[in-house]
């Protein structure tokens, strides 16, 4: 699993969510963070813009925390 | 059926010419028209230049930052004047009101600020993805449904979209609902920002878009003023208002809809005349008790003709002792809004004893022989009242207000 990966996708749900990225593992949940449905894909949206890639939707629906993001960029072989 | 009665006991407006009911009535009354060179959109690639914006509008007065992420232009609009309304009312909610209020809107277009900027990115900046709330900013339901959310009202909840009618056909479908019993309370209006360069284009092209300035009736105008803003009513029992002491502004009574089906944009007499007829029929009120009519008034060719024949055929001689006129020319063509925006105007004539003027009247035209207020706001006491709305489509809806002494 990649740190930088981590790190960024950290800073994005941080940064949305007005929190610390230091608050954020990968084990945090969206649920955890408060963060329904809509707002998951809003930050799937920041997350394809910040790493110009596109994820499949069924990766998508498969989102529960925050190491499901970084799973899901992984395989993508996103740069940082 | 019994008819309940229906009455207006809030009032809620964001225009070009005032940012809340105290501004808007005072800029009525002081006959200052919102019109000026259009801000919002770059004006040097239209033919047209003057529109009439709700100038130095910060949303973030009004949204956190979060909630503007959900909320086009126009549904800002909506919830800024539902908020109004509901607070000049007064209404103490309880689960049971929430579950019998309606609410009602009416818009015209929607989130158009939000659809143009999607689709540039898309076409324009060769993006292939779009924002995930871009839908839900974009769906013509989005003011409803925000003003729904914001007060957590589960009853009745829907759009209207009859072009430059909307606003009078959610206030008169709200109105039905209460009379009939299926609501206790309702919400209703229509807010609309028109301001965006794909649709003004449109505009341009059908060229209806006056030059210079809005003067209905008035023998050398040029056409309309697109406007924007948002209005909402709040409309309750009489016996409710009663009940919880609360101020009237003045009675919904009768309510009349009708299509032209002929012209998709050249109105028609005998439409116009059906719904004023049908609005009269409803309030059981002869034609010679209306004192005041707030027109559709778009200062174009082919409206202001129309309505005025329409008006003498609907009235006879008792137009002569009308007082007629367009607030269109003081707070702009705001489309699905607009006759909300006149609603208000209306309520506020029939409760302070003041006729709204006609701005930018100059010369009177031998077609719309008129008493249309030019130009200076006079004061006098209104038993009932008309309001007027004939849409693009050939669509009509017509309101008739009481005062209430």
């Amino acid at each position: 699993m990649s740190e930088s990966v981590f790190q960024k996708v950290s800073e994005i749900i941080a940064d949305s969510k007005n929190i610390s990225a230091d608050e954020i593992t990968l084990e945090t949940t969206f649920r955890e963070l408060d963060i329904d449905s809509l707002a998951a894909l809003s930050l799937v949206y920041d997350f394809e813009e910040a790493f110009n890639v596109s994820i499949p939707d069924e990766e998508v629906m498969k989102i529960r925390k925050v190491g499901d993001v970084v799973e899901s960029l992984d395989q993508l072989n996103v740069a940082v | 059926m019994e008819k309940r009665r229906v009455v207006i006991t809030g009032l809620g407006v964001i225009s070009s010419i005032g940012k809340n009911v105290a501004e808007f009535w005072r800029a009525i009354c002081e006959c200052k028209d919102g019109i000026a060179p259009i801000q919002l959109v770059d004006r040097t690639k239209l033919r047209f230049q003057n529109g009439a914006e709700v100038k130095n509008y910060n949303p973030l007065n009004y949204f956190e930052n979060t909630d503007l992420d959900l909320l086009d232009r126009f549904a800002q609009f909506g919830l800024i004047a539902a908020r109004e309304a509901v607070k000049d009312a007064g209404i103490e909610w309880t689960d049971e009101l929430r579950q019998r209020t309606c609410i009602v809107t009416g818009t015209s277009i929607g989130g158009q600020h939000s659809n143009e900027n999607a689709l540039f990115e898309l076409y324009g900046e060769n993006r292939n993805r779009l924002h995930p709330l871009a839908i839900p900013r974009i769906m013509p339901n989005s003011a409803a449904s925000n003003i729904s959310i914001e007060f957590g009202v589960t009853g009745a909840t829907f759009t209207i979209s009859t072009a430059c009618a909307s606003g009078n056909h959610a206030i008169g479908n709200a109105f039905l609902m209460i009379r009939s019993g299926m609501s206790e309370l309702a919400i209703a209006g229509g807010s609309e920002t028109p301001f965006s360069y794909g649709y003004l284009k449109g505009w341009e092209a059908i060229r209806v878009v006056a030059p210079d300035t809005c003067r209905p009736f008035s023998k050398n105008r040029q056409g309309m003023i697109l406007g924007e803003g948002g209005a909402m009513l709040v409309l309750e029992t009489l016996e409710s208002a009663e009940k919880r002491g609360a101020e009237i502004y003045g009675e919904i009574v009768g309510f009349g809809m009708s299509a032209d089906a002929s012209h998709i944009t050249k109105p028609e007499r005998a439409g116009a005349e059906r719904a004023m007829k049908l609005a009269l029929a409803d309030a059981e009120v002869a034609p010679e008790q209306i004192d005041y009519i707030n027109a559709h008034g778009t200062g174009t060719a082919a409206n202001d003709p129309m309505e005025a024949a329409a008006i003498r055929g609907v009235f006879g001689s008792h137009t002569d002792r009308l007082a007629v006129s367009s607030t269109k020319s003081l707070h702009g063509h705001a489309l699905g809004g607009t006759s909300a925006i006149e609603a208000v105007a209306t309520a506020l004539a029939i409760k302070n004893g003041v006729l709204p003027p006609t701005a930018n009247f100059v010369e009177p035209d031998s077609e719309c022989n008129l008493d249309v207020v030019p130009n200076e706001a006079r004061e006098k006491s209104i038993g009932y009242a008309m309001s007027n709305a004939f849409a693009f489509g050939g669509l009509n809806a017509v309101l008739v207000f009481r005062c209430w002494e």
